[in-house]
C-alpha cells in the first residue's frame, strides 16, 4: 500500500471544490483502498460519495482554527479541521466538532423575542424582525441624539469583534468592553511593559527545555489545538524536558518529566528563586542582559538576593535542592522557554509575577529566538475606509485608576455601573455570557435586572443564555457556522496567517449575521453613522478587511480565502530575533525589566514577589480554590454541545485524600464552599458540590472545572427537564431528548464556581485577579 | 478486594447487555430439562405407581420449553427478526445449536407426551431415550452460551454446562414435587387410601433424590469457586464478586443457604417424612435455582472489562 | 514553510517508484502512540459525528486514570475503541452472522441481519460493543470502514491533534503503521484472550489497561424489563 505522506497531500490538496467534482472515479467505493489520506475530504456513510464541503474558522475557543464544514442536503452534518490551517494543521478538539450541536441546538432563537414579564422573568413574545429593528434602532437612535457615550457594547472574550468595535465606535461611543481583558490583562500589560508587544508565542516545538507556570496547554490554553501539538512535537520529537509548576495533576503534567506542586499564589516567589539561582550561579547570558535590557546583571543579582531558595521551600513549598537543580538546567539547556499563560496573572501581584516569568527567559538570553519565548505573530488587518474616529476614553472604557490597561474588564464594568460612577443609557450584549462567566454574579444580575441601571439592554445572541435572559429584546444573531468574519490570531508556527469565517450553510430560519444587523441598525439609527456601514455585501467588508496583505491579494484576495479558508506566504519562515535589527517597541527599544512606567503607579520597578497577604497566611480552615479549564468544555460557550456535556457535565469539587481527613469528609460527601468576609465581595458566600478524592492536587487547594452549572442556556446546558419550545423541524433530533446525565446520582449539570468570586483586581494591571479566591470547606 | 493504587478519573459507562429474560429463559429451559428427565425415568421405569408423574411431567417439559424461548425473543432487540437465527445459522455459534435443539427438542417432547398419554409404552420409551439427549443438550447449551464468553470470568468455566445441567434436575424435581403433591392434595379423586400412601412415598423419595442432586450441585459449585479463586485475577475478581461483594448476599444467602442448605436439611433431616416440608423445600429449591441465575447472568456481567 | 512536523506519528518518507505498489491483500491496523495522547477526547467526539452514534452509547472514549501518592500522582490515558481483532469472537458468538470480519479485517456489523441478541456484547473481551437505542441494533467501531473504502483514513486518526494514532495496512512493510510496529515495543490489550487484537499500543499503562474499577453496580437498572426505547 502507498502511504501518502501529509506533504503529498497538500499538493494534491489544492485539490479544492471545483477539483473534487471533477474527481468522479472518487465516487466508485474503491475497496481496496489503496491510499490513505489523512484530513480534508468526507465522504457520506451510506453511498460513499463526497460530501461537499467549505472551509472556515472556529469559534467554540480562542484559537481559531480552521475548520471544514461537511454539508448534506443543506444541513452542516460533520466539522472537519483544514489541513492547510497553520494552527491546527487538519486537527480538531471535541468542542470544534460538536459545533454542529451548537447550530442544531433545539433552544436556538430562530426570531426576535421581546420581554413581556418583568425583566428576568423569562416570558417572552416573538416578535417580527422589522418591529425589533424599529423598537432597537429607535432607542438607539434616540440615545445617540441624547449621549451617544452612554452606549455599552459587553462583547466577546475572542477578540474577533472588529465589526462590534466599529458599531460603537461610529455610534460615538468609546464604551465597547471584551471580556478578553478578563482572563489575562495583567499578563498583556506585563508583556507590553516588558517588550512592547501584548502577548509572547513559546517556541515549543523547537525548545529543549520547557518550564510551564500555571498553564495547562495539553488542556486549555488560548491557542489550544497549535500549541498543544506543538508542545507534544517538542516532548516527543525533540525530546524536550518539561517541568510544570502547578496546584493539581493535569493533562499536561501528565506528559511531562517533571510535576511540583506549589503553594497556591506563591509562583511569583519561585520564579524569582529559580532567577536568582541562575544569577548567584553565573549561568546567564551577560551580553544579552547587557545589549538588550536596561539593567545590569549586577544590578539584577543584587535585587534578586532576597529570593533564596530555602525561602522558597518554605513559602512556596518547593525543596530548596529542586529549585537549583531546575533553574540550573534551564540556564544550561539551549534553547529553552518558559510557558504561562492567565493563571499566573489572574493574581493581585499578576503584573509582577508574568514580568517575573519573563525574566527568566530574558537572563538566559532566550528571547525570540528558535525554542525560545518569542514575539507573538500576528497579521495586520486594514480598517475599511472610512474609519471612524475612536471617541475619546472613558472611566468605563479605559478607568483612570489603570491607566495601563489597554482596555476595562467586564467584572470591573460592572462594579462602576453598580456604584453609579458610569451612566449607561443601551447596553447591547454580543457574544458573551456575563451572567454566567463573570466573578460575583450576583452583582452581575443584580445590575442587569435594575432598569435604573441598565435602562435598555439588547441582547444580540443565537442562544438564550443567563445573561439574554435578562435583556428586554433579543436578536436571534446566527452561529459562528453560518457568519463572516476575517479571523486572525497569535500563530504558533510564528508565522502569521488569515483564516476566514464563512457561511458553512444559510443563517437558519430568521436568524441573521452580525452584520447584516449592524448594518441595519446603522441605516435606521443614522446621524452620520450610516457612512461606515455603507457596505452592500458582506463581501465588501472581509475584501476591505484584507486590502493591506499583498501575498494575499496576489493570490486572489478572498477568492482565495473562501476557497482553502486560510492564507499565510507559503514561503515564509519564522523571523527570529528581528529585535536585533529594530530594537524592541518598547520607549528605550530595549527589554524594561526595570519598569519606570510601573514604578510611576507605587510597584517595584524591578520585578518583585509582593504576596496576597491572605493567601500566605491561609488559616487551618482555609482553601484555596482553583477554578481551571478542561479540554472537554470551553469556559464559555460550548456549554449547549450534548457531546461534550455528556463527557462532563458535573465539576465535583477536588480534594487530597489528606484534606478530606481533616475535614471529616469521603469521596462523595456533599460540601459547601464558603467565601470567608476578609476577601472581597460577592453576592453569592457559598456553592455546594460533591467531593472527588484525588491525589493529583495540592493539600490546601481546592479545585473545581469550569465550563458547566448553567442555570439558563436550555435544557441541555441544564441537563434538565425543563419546559421547553417544540424545536421546529430543522432542530429536532431525538439525542437531545436523551440527556441521561441528569437523572444519574448525583443528577445535574454541575454548579458554577463564579458565583462566590469576588471582583478583586490586581492594582497596576486592573485585570482580574480571580485565582486570589479563598475558601473555607464544611461537610454538609 | 483490595484496591490497587489507581483511581479511575474517567471511563464511561457500558450497557447491561443481557437481563432477567435471559436468566428466566435459562431457568425455564433448566425446569423443563429436569422435568423431561423425570418424565422419561418414570416411563422406563415402568412402574405403574410413576404413571400420574411420568404424564405430568410429560405435558410440563414441552410447555416449559415454548414458555422459554419467549423470554429470549422478547428480549432480542429486534424480535420480529428471530428467524434470522434459522436462516443466517452460524455454526460457530452455541446460540445457533441452541435455536436448533429448542426446535427438535420440543417436537420430540410433545410426540413423547402424545405417546405417554395414550399409553404407546414402546414408542415413549424410544422418544423417551432420543429425548434424553436432547434436553440435555437444550439445557447444557445454555451453559455453553455463557462458558463460551471468555471475557467473562464468571461464567468462563468448564464447569457451567454442567453445573446448569445438574441445576436444571434439581429445579425440574423441585417443580414435579410441588405438582404431584398438589395432585395428591386436591386432585386425585380416584385414589385409595393405599395409592395415597404410595404417591406420597414416591413423593418423598423425588424429594430426597433432589436433595442428593443439591449435594451434586454444591460439590460443582464448590470445585467452580475454588477455581476461580485460585486462577488469574480476573477470576478471582468474579469468585468474590459471589462471596463478598454486590452478589454474596444472593449467592451465599439465597441460593446457598436458603435455595440448598435448607432444604437438604429439610428432606433428609428430621423432617424428612413430612410432604410439607418436601414442598417447602422444592419451592426453596426453586427459589435457589432462580437466584443462580440471576447470580450468574447479571453478576457476571457487572465485572468491569475495560 | 514545512507543516506537518510531527515526524514519527507524521509524514512518511518521500515517495519512490516502490512505494507505488500496491500490497495484494490488505490488513488494517492501528497503533495508539500513547505517549503522544493528550487526553483531550477528540477521538471520542469525532466518533460520535462521524457514526451518528447516539448519545448513552460510545464506540470510542479514553480512559483516564491516575496512579501513585500525593505529591508523585501521574495520570495516564488509554484511547479505547473496538480492536478489529483478527480472532474476533464476536463474531465467532454470533448466531446470525451479522458479526463478520471483511476481507481486510474490519469487523462489521450488518445492521439488517442483526437480532440484536447482545450474545457479541456478552462475548468481547472489551466492553466496545453497543445497542444503538434508536436503531435496536447492535454497533460498535468499524473502523470507518466507509471512509477507508473512499481512501480516507478514520475519523478518529484524522483529527487526533498530537497523531498519537497511527492507521494504514499491516501486509505493507512500508505502510506507516508497520514500520512503527517493526521499530517499537506495542501492547495489546488482554493479549491473553487470544483474540489477536489489530489495535496495538506503545507506552500505554498496564494498570489502565487492565480492568480494575469497582464493580458496576446495575442494581438500580431494569433487570426484568426491557429498557422502553423509543
Ligand atoms: N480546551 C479548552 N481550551 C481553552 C479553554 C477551555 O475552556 N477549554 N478556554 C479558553 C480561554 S477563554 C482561555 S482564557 C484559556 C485559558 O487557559 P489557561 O490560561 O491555561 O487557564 P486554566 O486552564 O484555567 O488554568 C491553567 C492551570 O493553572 C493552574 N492553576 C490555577 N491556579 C494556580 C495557582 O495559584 N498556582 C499554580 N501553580 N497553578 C495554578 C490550574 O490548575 C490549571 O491547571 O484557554 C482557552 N482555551
Ligand atoms: N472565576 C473565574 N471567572 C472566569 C474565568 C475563570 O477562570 N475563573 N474565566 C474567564 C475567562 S478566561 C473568560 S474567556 C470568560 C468567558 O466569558 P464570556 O466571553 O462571557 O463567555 P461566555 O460566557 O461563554 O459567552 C459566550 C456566549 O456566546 C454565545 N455564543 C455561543 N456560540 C455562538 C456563536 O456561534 N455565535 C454567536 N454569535 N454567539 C455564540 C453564547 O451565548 C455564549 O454564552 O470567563 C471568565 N470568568
Ligand atoms: S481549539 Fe478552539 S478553535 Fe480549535 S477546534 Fe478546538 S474549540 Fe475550535
Ligand atoms: S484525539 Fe488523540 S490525543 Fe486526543 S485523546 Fe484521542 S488519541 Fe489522545
Ligand atoms: S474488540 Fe470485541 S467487538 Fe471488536 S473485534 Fe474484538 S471481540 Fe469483536
Ligand atoms: S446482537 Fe446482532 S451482531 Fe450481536 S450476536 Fe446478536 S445478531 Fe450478532
Ligand atoms: S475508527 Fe471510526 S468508528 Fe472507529 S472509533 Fe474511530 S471514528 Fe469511531
Ligand atoms: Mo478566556
Amino acid at each position: 500500500m502507498r502511504s501518502i505522506s501529509r506533504r503529498d497531500f497538500l499538493k494534491l490538496g489544492a485539490a479544492s471544490t471545483a477539483v473534487l467534482a471533477v474527481e468522479s472515479q472518487f465516487n466508485v467505493i474503491a475497496y481496496a483502498a489503496e491510499q490513505l489520506i489523512e484530513g480534508g475530504r468526507s465522504v457520506t456513510r451510506a453511498s460513499g460519495l463526497p460530501r461537499s464541503f467549505l472551509p472556515s474558522t472556529c469559534m467554540q475557543c480562542p484559537a481559531g482554527c480552521g475548520i471544514i464544514g461537511y454539508v448534506e442536503e443543506s444541513r452542516v452534518v460533520k466539522i472537519g479541521g483544514n489541513t492547510k490551517h497553520l494552527s491546527n494543521q487538519g486537527a480538531l478538539c471535541g468542542r470544534g466538532q460538536a459545533g454542529i450541536n451548537a447550530i442544531y441546538d433545539p433552544e436556538r432563537l430562530l426570531s426576535p423575542m421581546k420581554r413581556v414579564g418583568p425583566r428576568g422573568s423569562d416570558s417572552w413574545e416573538q416578535i417580527s424582525w422589522d418591529q425589533a429593528m424599529e423598537e432597537v434602532g429607535g432607542s438607539l437612535a434616540s440615545l445617540k441624539s441624547r449621549n451617544p457615550r452612554q452606549l455599552l457594547f459587553l462583547t466577546d472574550d475572542i477578540g474577533d469583534d472588529h465589526l462590534g468595535q466599529r458599531f460603537t465606535h461610529a455610534f460615538g461611543s468609546p464604551n465597547i468592553i471584551a471580556s478578553i481583558g478578563d482572563f489575562n490583562a495583567n499578563k498583556l500589560v506585563a508583556d507590553e511593559l516588558t517588550w512592547g508587544a501584548s502577548g509572547d508565542m513559546p517556541d515549543v516545538a523547537n525548545s529543549k527545555y520547557i518550564l510551564i507556570f500555571g498553564a495547562n496547554p495539553l488542556e486549555s490554553n488560548p491557542q489550544y489545538l497549535g500549541l498543544s501539538r506543538r508542545l507534544v512535537q517538542g516532548i516527543r520529537d525533540n525530546q524536550a524536558k518539561v517541568v510544570v509548576f502547578d496546584t493539581r495533576l493535569t493533562n499536561t503534567s501528565a506528559l511531562s518529566n517533571e510535576l511540583h506542586f506549589v503553594n497556591p499564589g506563591s509562583l511569583g516567589l519561585l520564579i524569582l528563586t529559580l532567577a536568582n539561582v541562575i544569577m548567584q550561579e553565573g549561568l546567564y547570558k551577560r551580553t544579552f542582559i547587557e545589549k538588550w535590557t536596561n539593567v545590569t546583571p549586577e544590578q539584577l543579582a543584587q535585587h534578586l538576593a532576597q529570593y533564596t531558595p530555602e525561602r522558597a521551600e518554605a513559602e512556596a513549598g518547593v525543596e530548596a535542592s529542586v529549585i537549583r537543580t531546575v533553574a540550573t538546567e534551564f540556564a544550561t539547556t539551549a534553547p529553552a522557554t518558559t510557558f504561562t499563560d492567565q493563571v499566573l496573572s489572574n493574581h493581585s501581584s499578576g503584573v509582577q509575577n508574568e514580568r517575573a516569568a519573563m525574566l527568566l527567559s530574558i537572563i538566559t538570553g532566550n528571547i525570540d529566538n528558535r525554542g525560545g519565548l518569542c514575539l507573538p505573530r500576528e497579521q495586520e488587518l486594514a480598517q475599511p475606509e472610512p474609519v471612524p474616529a475612536p471617541p475619546p476614553p472613558s472611566a468605563l472604557s479605559n478607568p483612570p485608576a489603570y491607566p495601563l490597561a489597554s482596555e476595562q474588564t467586564i467584572a470591573g464594568t460592572f462594579a462602576q455601573i453598580q456604584s453609579r460612577e458610569e451612566q449607561v443609557g443601551v447596553l447591547i450584549s454580543h457574544n458573551c455570557n456575563p451572567a454566567y462567566s463573570n466573578p460575583d454574579l450576583g452583582l452581575v444580575e443584580d445590575v442587569l435586572k435594575d432598569e435604573t441601571l441598565i435602562p435598555y439592554h439588547v441582547a444580540i445572541t443565537p442562544f438564550l443564555t443567563e445573561t439574554a435572559a435578562l435583556a428586554d429584546i433579543i436578536l436571534p444573531e446566527t452561529t459562528y457556522l453560518e457568519d463572516s468574519d476575517i479571523i486572525v490570531k497569535p500563530s504558533p508556527e510564528l508565522v502569521p496567517y488569515v483564516s476566514l469565517r464563512q457561511p458553512v450553510v444559510p443563517p437558519l430560519k430568521e436568524a441573521r449575521p452580525f452584520f447584516t444587523i449592524a448594518t441595519e441598525l446603522a441605516a435606521i439609527i443614522k446621524g452620520g453613522m450610516e457612512q461606515y456601514f455603507s457596505f452592500k455585501r458582506v463581501d465588501e467588508y472581509l475584501s476591505a478587511r484584507i486590502a493591506n496583505i499583498g501575498g494575499l491579494q496576489a493570490a486572489g484576495a478572498l477568492d482565495y480565502l473562501k476557497q482553502h479558508g486560510v492564507w499565510y506566504d507559503p514561503k515564509s519562515q519564522p523571523d527570529y530575533q528581528a529585535f536585533k535589527q529594530n530594537g524592541f517597541s518598547t520607549p528605550s527599544g530595549r527589554m524594561e525589566v526595570n519598569s519606570e512606567r510601573i514604578a510611576a503607579l507605587g510597584s517595584p520597578a524591578l520585578p518583585t514577589y509582593e504576596p496576597v497577604t491572605f493567601m500566605s497566611q491561609l488559616g487551618e480552615q482555609d482553601y484555596v480554590l482553583t477554578i481551571f479549564d478542561t479540554a472537554i468544555q470551553s469556559d464559555w460557550k460550548t456549554g449547549n454541545c450534548m457531546w461534550l456535556d455528556e463527557i462532563l457535565h458535573r465539576n465535583p469539587v477536588w480534594m487530597n485524600p489528606a484534606t478530606a481527613e481533616e475535614l471529616g469528609v469521603e469521596d462523595g460527601d456533599e460540601v459547601k464552599l464558603t467565601r470567608p468576609n476578609n476577601v472581597g465581595e460577592a453576592k453569592a458566600r457559598s456553592v455546594t458540590s460533591t467531593v472527588y478524592l484525588t491525589e493529583g492536587i495540592h493539600p490546601k487547594v481546592i479545585a473545581m472545572a469550569n465550563g458547566v452549572g448553567h442555570t439558563a442556556y436550555g435544557r441541555i446546558a441544564q441537563a434538565e427537564e425543563i419546559p421547553y419550545r417544540e424545536p421546529p423541524d430543522v432542530l429536532q433530533n431525538p439525542n437531545t431528548e436523551m440527556i441521561w446525565w441528569g437523572h444519574e446520582e448525583p443528577g445535574g449539570n454541575g454548579v458554577n464556581p463564579k458565583q462566590i468570586v469576588p471582583v478583586t483586581l490586581d492594582p497596576v494591571g486592573g485585570g482580574e485577579a480571580w485565582g486570589d479566591m479563598v475558601v473555607t470547606v464544611a461537610k454538609v | 478486594m483490595e484496591q490497587p493504587d489507581i483511581n479511575v478519573v474517567y471511563t464511561v459507562k457500558h450497557q447491561l447487555p443481557l437481563i432477567m429474560f435471559i436468566g428466566q429463559y435459562f431457568f425455564y429451559t433448566g425446569l423443563s430439562a429436569g422435568s423431561f428427565v423425570i418424565s422419561v425415568i418414570a416411563t422406563l421405569l415402568g412402574r405403574k405407581e410413576f404413571k400420574p408423574i411420568g404424564k405430568i411431567t410429560a405435558i410440563l417439559a414441552p410447555i416449559l420449553l415454548i414458555i422459554a424461548p419467549l423470554n429470549l425473543i422478547a428480549d432480542l432487540e429486534q424480535p420480529l427478526r428471530f428467524w434470522h437465527l434459522m436462516l443466517y445459522y452460524n455454526w460457530t455459534s452455541p446460540i445457533t445449536y441452541g435455536s436448533f435443539l429448542l426446535t427438535a427438542y420440543p417436537i420430540v417432547g410433545i410426540i413423547y407426551a402424545i405417546m405417554v398419554y395414550t399409553d404407546r409404552q414402546g414408542p415413549a420409551k424410544v422418544l423417551g431415550i432420543l429425548g434424553i439427549p436432547l434436553a440435555i443438550s437444550v439445557h447444557g447449551y445454555t451453559g455453553f452460551i455463557l462458558a463460551l464468553a471468555k471475557a467473562r470470568s464468571l461464567w468462563n468455566t468448564a464447569a457451567m454446562p454442567t453445573i446448569f445441567i445438574v441445576s436444571a434436575m434439581v429445579s425440574g424435581i423441585g417443580l414435579v414435587v410441588i405438582i404431584a403433591a398438589i395432585r395428591y392434595k386436591w386432585f386425585d379423586k380416584k385414589a385409595t387410601p393405599e395409592t395415597r400412601e404410595q404417591d406420597k412415598k414416591l413423593i418423598l423419595q423425588l424429594a430426597q433424590f433432589m436433595a442428593y442432586t443439591i449435594m451434586l450441585d454444591l460439590f460443582l459449585i464448590v470445585s467452580d469457586i475454588l477455581v476461580l479463586l485460585t486462577a488469574h485475577t480476573d477470576a478471582l475478581e468474579a469468585g468474590m464478586l459471589i462471596l463478598t461483594g454486590n452478589f454474596s448476599f444472593l449467592f451465599v444467602g439465597v441460593e446457598i443457604i436458603l435455595g440448598a442448605l435448607i432444604p437438604m436439611i429439610l428432606v433428609l433431616g428430621p423432617t424428612r417424612k413430612s410432604l410439607t416440608a418436601a414442598v417447602v423445600a422444592s419451592i426453596l429449591v426453586n427459589i435457589g435455582v432462580y437466584a443462580m441465575r440471576f447470580v450468574m447472568v447479571i453478576g457476571g456481567q457487572t465485572i468491569p472489562l475495560s | 514553510m514545512e507543516i506537518f512536523t510531527g515526524e514519527a506519528a507524521g509524514a512518511g518518507p518521500p515517495k519512490t517508484k516502490e512505494d507505488e505498489q500496491v500490497a495484494e491483500d490488505i490488513r488494517y491496523g492501528m497503533v495508539i502512540d500513547v505517549r503522544r495522547c493528550i487526553g483531550c477526547q477528540s477521538c471520542s467526539v469525532a466518533c460520535k459525528a462521524e457514526m451518528s452514534v447516539p448519545l448513552e452509547v460510545f464506540a470510542t472514549w479514553v480512559k483516564i486514570v491516575e496512579r501513585g501518592q500525593y505529591p508523585d500522582a501521574q495520570r495516564f490515558f488509554l484511547p479505547r475503541l473496538c480492536n478489529n481483532c483478527e480472532n474476533a469472537i464476536c463474531a465467532r458468538n454470533c448466531p446470525t452472522k451479522a458479526s463478520y470480519k471483511r476481507d481486510d479485517g474490519v469487523v462489521m456489523v450488518d445492521e439488517h441481519r442483526c437480532i440484536g441478541c447482545k450474545y457479541c456484547i456478552a462475548s468481547c473481551p472489551y466492553d466496545v460493543r453497543y445497542i444503538n437505542p434508536f436503531k435496536n441494533i447492535v454497533q460498535k467501531c468499524y473502523w470507518c470502514y466507509h471512509r477507508l473504502d473512499a481512501g480516507l483514513v478514520p475519523a478518529c486518526v484524522e483529527t487526533c491533534p498530537t497523531r498519537a494514532m497511527i492507521f494504514g495496512d499491516l501486509n505493507d512493510p512500508k505502510s506507516e503503521v508497520s514500520r512503527v510496529l517493526a521499530t517499537n515495543a506495542t501492547q495489546v490489550i488482554k493479549k491473553d484472550m487470544q483474540t489477536e487484537p489489530h489495535v496495538f499500543y506503545i507506552g500505554a499503562d498496564e494498570a489502565a489497561m487492565s480492568n480494575y474499577e469497582e464493580e458496576i453496580n446495575y442494581f438500580t437498572e431494569p433487570l426484568f424489563f426491557p429498557k422502553i426505547r423509543l
